[in-house]
């Protein structure tokens, strides 16, 4: 059975976290683990690697929603990268198309942080 | 049924029917459709969800009426379904079970998923509200994202109780895909 695993490393400041999966109820609170601290960070800056994540449930956007708010409240935010057309449709099914930014060039994530 | 028996029905009800002295034209107007229905049972297990969504978009994609974005779009709310009942209405309490139905038409789905949890009886759907970006940051809610979805994706999405017995959540599609009868 497919999980998920994650790949967490920081650079120049920037955590930038790699899903590889399916990222459901069951699978979620592996990442909550680790976007909990961060959000509690001085200036979390997240750039969500999501190439590899092969499928989400509202479950898995609740991860990010539940963090969202302390992250943006000290200017930080998280970034998505590499989105699949599959993964994308569920944040569009919740209206949250615009709610999140979304990157196909990883550079310009990077350089949307630095600067 | 198997075809053989299939087209032994249809042959003795062509064969009573002409004894009966019913006319050939209100004879060809008689209908018959084939309708398969599959039943699951599942352990209340969020190890189980990816099982269940891969089974259902398998289950779908025998009916030629659906397309992919269909299989993945059931599979989603499937699993939504499934999330709902096994942490909210089973409380994550793994001894329950979900009863999945599939009643499967040619261009029509009926999911109907059956519970015995607790709390799934007193739950209504049509209580939660539609889903808000600035709620969200406010409550940081992250509950009744997946009625939501289930609502977006489904053409008829009932749920219903019998108190003291069990929770049943009907949900229908239609396929987009003309079927030719």
């Amino acid at each position: 059975m497919k999980t998920l695993s994650i790949n967490h490393e920081k650079k120049d400041l920037i955590d930038i976290i790699k899903l590889d999966g399916i990222l459901n109820a069951d699978t979620a609170l592996s990442l909550d683990a680790i976007l909990k601290p961060l959000s509690e960070g001085q200036k979390p800056y997240i750039i969500m690697d999501v190439s590899e994540l092969t499928y989400i449930s509202s479950a898995g956007i609740g991860c990010f929603i539940g963090v969202i708010k302390p992250i943006r409240s000290k200017d930080g935010d998280i970034y998505f990268y590499n989105i699949s057309r599959k993964v994308k449709r569920v944040f569009d099914l919740l209206d949250m198309e615009d709610f999140f930014k979304f990157f196909t060039d990883f550079d310009e994530a990077f350089k949307c942080f630095s600067s | 049924m198997l075809k053989k028996e299939l087209e032994e029905l249809m042959t003795f009800m062509k064969d009573e029917g002409e004894q009966l002295g019913l006319s050939q034209v209100n004879l060809d107007k008689i209908k018959v459709d084939k309708i398969e229905t599959l039943k699951f049972t599942f352990p209340s297990h969020t190890s189980q969800l990816e099982l269940i969504r891969l089974v259902s978009s398998r289950v779908i994609s025998t009916l030629p009426a659906f397309d992919e974005d269909d299989l993945d779009d059931i599979g989603l709310a499937m699993d939504e379904a499934c999330t709902n009942i096994i942490v909210h209405s089973y409380h994550e309490n793994i001894s329950g079970v979900i009863i999945v139905k599939f009643t499967l038409e040619p261009d029509k789905v009926t999911i109907t998923i059956i519970d015995k949890g607790e709390k799934g009886q007193t739950f209504n759907p049509d209580e939660l509200s539609i889903v808000d970006k600035e709620a969200y940051l406010s409550t940081l809610s992250r509950g009744g994202l997946g009625v939501h979805i289930i609502k977006k994706i489904m053409d008829e999405v009932e749920y219903t109780v019998v108190p003291g017995l069990h929770n049943c959540l009907t949900m229908v599609k239609y396929g987009k895909i003309s079927v030719k009868k």
